[in-house]
């Protein structure tokens, strides 16, 4: 196993977010969610990428409980640490077969960038969004996200072929 | 050997992961409509940031690459190394994989992931264990977003292909049978006296005749001088035929080592008939059929050994039809046939058969079945093989040969009476 102490590091953290997410969680999702961190040390190990998706997949119910139960900044918060923490534990996995010449420090960097960036606009967007929550229709707003969640991958597409 | 330079092809598509962030973000959505509650929204939004931030960084490239192969002709069992040199005015972050078609890589890797300022270079070296064309090449080079939701493919350099020729045996020696002859000096026994080694008759002395030529015994006999005249030995013309059909009888393992072992005899038979002198042609059946009209030299060693490093098992006509329309074109009467066959095909014993009173016919045959392995299809081959051999034993010179163990003594003798022969290892009948 290469890089051990990177790899410890991002199943540490992922614990100690099921820890959180799972605190005032039903058992079995709070189960799940523990147990999310044996495929995501396995597949940062192996660099087996679908173990990877097995352990978000398990991480997942407890961050829709938690958005459900708990305010929406700490859900969208939670979300980005367990987005964060899998993309960094893929940029792992991945240099398991395939020697790496600083190709990783400078995603890791690049990714941090991401996450904190992410991070600062949700929670703004968050705390904006509260007041209007009550009176907006879940559907007008679905709909919304949803464009909005294309137009941000088709924008980056296009920036991507400019380039 | 450098590969030129040339254009690389680009293509930009979304990965499975951006699809999954994709599927994910629309499930969310889903989910908050069905409960009628905006809070699991929440969770979406962090993963469209996320994609949207990651495009900023997209990386601005205009990649080249350059490879340099140490050799493109090897012998089986060679090891080749390989410089791939890539470069990029920009500071880019690059996957590279570079295409190994086949055999292993050692020391260093054909994939590697670059932080790019400039250029780098990616070595490694391939172990080519057995013969064929392995190609190297093209580079496959990935620029991609930090989370890898979109990727760029670009497809650098032409593939170079590097020619592994078969390993050669020891198959010096190999004594011709053929009774038609040229007019170069060689190693076959002509029907001429001139200059040889075996005794050919006695004549009276002419003037020149060089004296340690003169039989005294047969002098006092006769009363006058007598010289000792002696065989000459010529050249002469061999077609080799290499059988790699009707293999699927056998595993693919099987098959491709009873090929290589063939293609490795007929290598050696090559080699030593065109150096001593001789015109070789090659016949092939195989997944590709090629046949090479008989000549001299180098340059038709060369052909032969690049025909056989292509050789692959397979069948795409069948070689009785081949050998009975090519061999009179190709061969003269009287002159060597050496067939390379198993002998699982009974058209093909059959066409040899027929050929065996026109030409001087040797059949080498490896045994594809192994001993230790025991299958009752096997057993029921074998048994047909042998019958095939004692048929073909009656007409020419039939050798069961074990691939591994060296070529045997019997195959080197020529002229000798049609008979079985069987090395060590071979099934007995």
């Amino acid at each position: 196993m290469k890089r051990v102490l990177p790899s410890a590091l991002v199943a540490a953290s992922w614990l100690a977010l099921s820890a959180a997410v799972s605190y005032n969680a039903p058992a079995p999702v709070a189960l799940a969610s523990t147990l999310s961190a044996i495929p995501l040390l396995a597949g940062t190990a192996m660099g087996s990428r679908p173990l990877l998706a097995l352990a978000f997949a398990a991480q997942l119910p407890a961050l829709v409980v938690t958005s459900l139960e708990s305010n929406p900044l700490w859900a969208a918060s939670a979300m980005l640490v367990a987005l964060y923490l899998t993309e960094l534990a893929d940029l792992l996995a991945r240099t398991v077969k395939t020697p790496d010449r600083g190709y990783v420090k400078e995603t890791a960097k690049r990714i941090t960038a991401v996450a904190a960036l992410s991070l600062a606009v949700s929670a703004g967007a968050t705390i904006a969004s509260e007041p209007l929550a009550p009176t907006l229709d879940p559907r007008i707003a679905a709909a919304l996200l949803l464009a909005l969640a294309f137009l941000a991958t088709y924008w980056a597409k296009g920036g991507r072929e400019r380039g | 050997m450098r590969s030129p330079q040339s254009r690389c092809r680009k293509a930009t598509r979304v990965t499975a992961k951006g699809n999954l962030y994709l599927t994910l973000a629309l499930a969310l959505l889903l989910l908050a409509t069905a409960l009628e509650n905006l809070r699991p929204l929440a969770l979406t939004v962090p993963l469209a940031l996320m994609a949207g931030f990651s495009g900023l960084f997209h990386p601005k490239a205009s990649l080249k690459v350059e490879r340099e192969v140490e050799k493109t002709r090897a012998v089986a069992g060679d090891r080749v190394k390989v410089k791939l040199r890539v470069s990029s005015r920009e500071p880019v972050l690059v996957e590279v994989h570079d295409r190994v078609h086949w055999g292993s890589v050692e020391k260093g890797g054909n994939e590697s992931l670059l932080w790019l300022q400039g250029s780098e270079e990616v070595s490694y070296e391939v172990h080519l264990q057995r013969r064929g064309v392995c190609e190297l090449g093209p580079a496959r080079l990935v620029l991609s977003d930090p989370l890898r939701l979109w990727e760029e493919e670009w497809v650098c350099g032409e593939p170079v292909e590097v020619y592994v020729l078969p390993k050669l045996l020891a198959a010096r020696g190999l004594g011709l049978g053929a009774s038609y002859t040229g007019v170069w000096p060689g190693e076959v026994l002509s029907k001429r006296s001139g200059k040889g080694y075996e005794f050919y008759g006695v004549r009276e002395y002419a003037p020149g005749d060089e004296l340690r030529r003169v039989n005294w015994r047969a002098s006092a006999r006769h009363g006058k001088l007598m010289v000792n005249e002696r065989v000459e030995e010529r050249v002469t013309d061999a077609l080799i035929v290499v059988d790699a059909g009707l293999l699927g009888l056998l595993d693919a393992r099987e098959a491709e080592e009873l090929v290589d072992a063939e293609a490795s005899l007929a290598a050696s038979l090559a080699l030593h008939l065109l150096r001593s002198g001789n015109r070789v042609g090659l016949v092939l059946r195989g997944r590709e059929s090629l046949w090479l009209r008989p000549a001299f030299g180098k340059r038709q060693l060369e052909a032969i050994l690049y025909a056989l490093a292509r050789l692959e098992p397979g069948e795409p006509a069948p070689l009785d039809y081949a050998l009975n329309m090519l061999t009179p074109y190709l061969l003269k009467p009287n002159a060597e046939f050496i067939a390379i066959t198993p002998l699982l095909d009974a058209y093909v014993a059959e066409s040899i058969f027929q050929l065996a009173p026109k030409y001087s016919v040797l059949v080498v045959s490896p045994n594809p079945f192994h001993p230790q392995r025991e299958r009752t299809a096997h057993r029921i081959l074998e048994v047909e093989r042998n019958n095939l051999f004692v048929k073909l034993g009656k007409v020419c010179r039939v050798v069961d040969w074990s691939p591994g163990s060296p070529l045997p003594r019997a195959a080197r003798r020529a002229g000798r009476p049609a008979r079985l022969l069987r090395t060590p290892g071979g099934v007995q009948a």
